[in-house]
């Protein structure tokens, strides 16, 4: 198999999408979060929020708590120790795809640099 | 969307409604992954309605001077210190952004402007004391900047903090007001001026840098969450 045919690092999925990427990010960043806060940061409506913190939490990448605090229901989001490693991973592969493209681009541009140039307008 | 799906009537309709403007990864476009993690690291240290407080509760302790008095202020500091740090700026802040718990390992950083709060309580203090044992009031105040450094220094990027847009020159000017007249002495007209100068710096350095953090805050959180979102 030649260079050129490497397949390339796939990122998963799951991470992937930007509001799941956003909540991971910021679940990530503290030991955990509530819904106001998710919502207040990621800037997801409410209805897309809570089904994409269903979504992690059937993958078991993220714990939902329930607790009740002055009458008050607070649902509570911690990153799971597979969610920690999930994320660590997807930005792992994408350090690898960034480092795999640039390596590419390096390759391909003093052999016709020309291609580079706009072309004439007509 | 192809162009079979552009040609029913139904559909393009149904996509617009669907993506209402509360968020760019709605759109399918990438979220701003560095703003989200340094607002979630910094949500603490961003909460500066305290500081603006007990900035205003110590310019006006610096402005009525000391004598028979002197218990009253304190009681009335303490009763700033109490309103300050008591439970209705973090309700209100959890009421309005949500709440976060800091990670185990860095507590202290997210803490850290406790810890200069702490700091400028103390300079409270042992100025109290200073006056009975005479110790100079310039490393008292100096303990002050210390604590805002240390709260600076703990930020990871601090490189690309958008804190130290206005924490940096406001230290940079109390350090200037603390140190010109020890280095260029006034001449007897404008004693009064540089004495009242260096003691309000530190009280309108504290509210100044207190309504930057929450306005920086309000900037980088915009959306007000409403009582009835507040439903987990």
């Amino acid at each position: 198999m030649t260079d050129e045919l490497k397949p390339m690092p796939s990122p998963n999925r799951l991470v992937h999408e930007p509001a799941r990427l956003a909540i991971l990010t910021v679940l990530s960043s503290c030991a955990s979060a509530d819904f106001v806060f998710l919502q207040g940061v990621t800037g997801l409506s409410k209805g897309n929020l809570s089904v994409q913190l269903t979504n992690l939490e059937t993958a078991g990448l993220v714990v939902i708590t329930k607790e009740i605090i002055d009458k008050k229901m607070r649902t509570t989001v911690r990153l799971t120790d597979r969610g920690g490693s999930e994320i660590a991973e997807y930005w792992r592969t994408m350090d690898a795809i960034r480092a795999s493209m640039k390596g590419e681009r390096r390759r391909r541009a003093p052999a016709n640099p020309g291609r580079l140039l706009p072309e004439p307008a007509v | 969307m192809t162009s079979k799906a552009k040609a029913l009537p139904g559909v393009e309709t149904v996509q617009q409604q669907a993506r209402t403007p509360n968020s760019s990864s709605e759109y399918g476009t990438t979220p701003n992954l560095k703003k989200i993690r340094y607002l979630t690291e910094h949500f603490r240290q961003l909460q500066g309605l305290d500081s603006v407080v007990f900035g205003a509760f110590w310019a006006f302790y610096e402005l009525v001077p000391w004598g028979p008095w002197v218990f009253l202020w304190f009681v009335v500091l303490g009763i700033g210190l109490a309103c300050s740090r008591c439970d209705y700026f973090e309700e209100y802040y959890q009421w309005r952004f949500g709440w976060n718990e800091p990670p185990k390992n860095r507590e202290l950083e997210s803490n850290g402007h406790l810890v200069s709060f702490a700091v400028v309580l103390a300079l409270i203090v042992l100025r109290w004391l200073g006056n009975k044992i005479g110790c100079p009031e310039l490393w008292l105040r100096t303990i002050v900047l210390f604590g805002f450094v240390c709260d600076l220094g703990w930020s990871r990027q601090r490189f690309v903090n958008p804190r130290n847009a206005y924490l940096l020159p406001a230290i940079l000017a109390v350090i200037f007001v603390y140190t010109y007249p020890t280095l260029h002495p006034p001449d007897s007209a404008h004693t009064a001026f540089w004495k009242a100068l260096t003691d309000l710096v530190m009280p309108v350095f504290l509210i100044v840098v207190g309504l930057c953090d929450h306005l920086l805050l309000l900037r980088l959180m915009p959306k007000r969450i409403s009582e009835d979102d507040y439903d987990g």
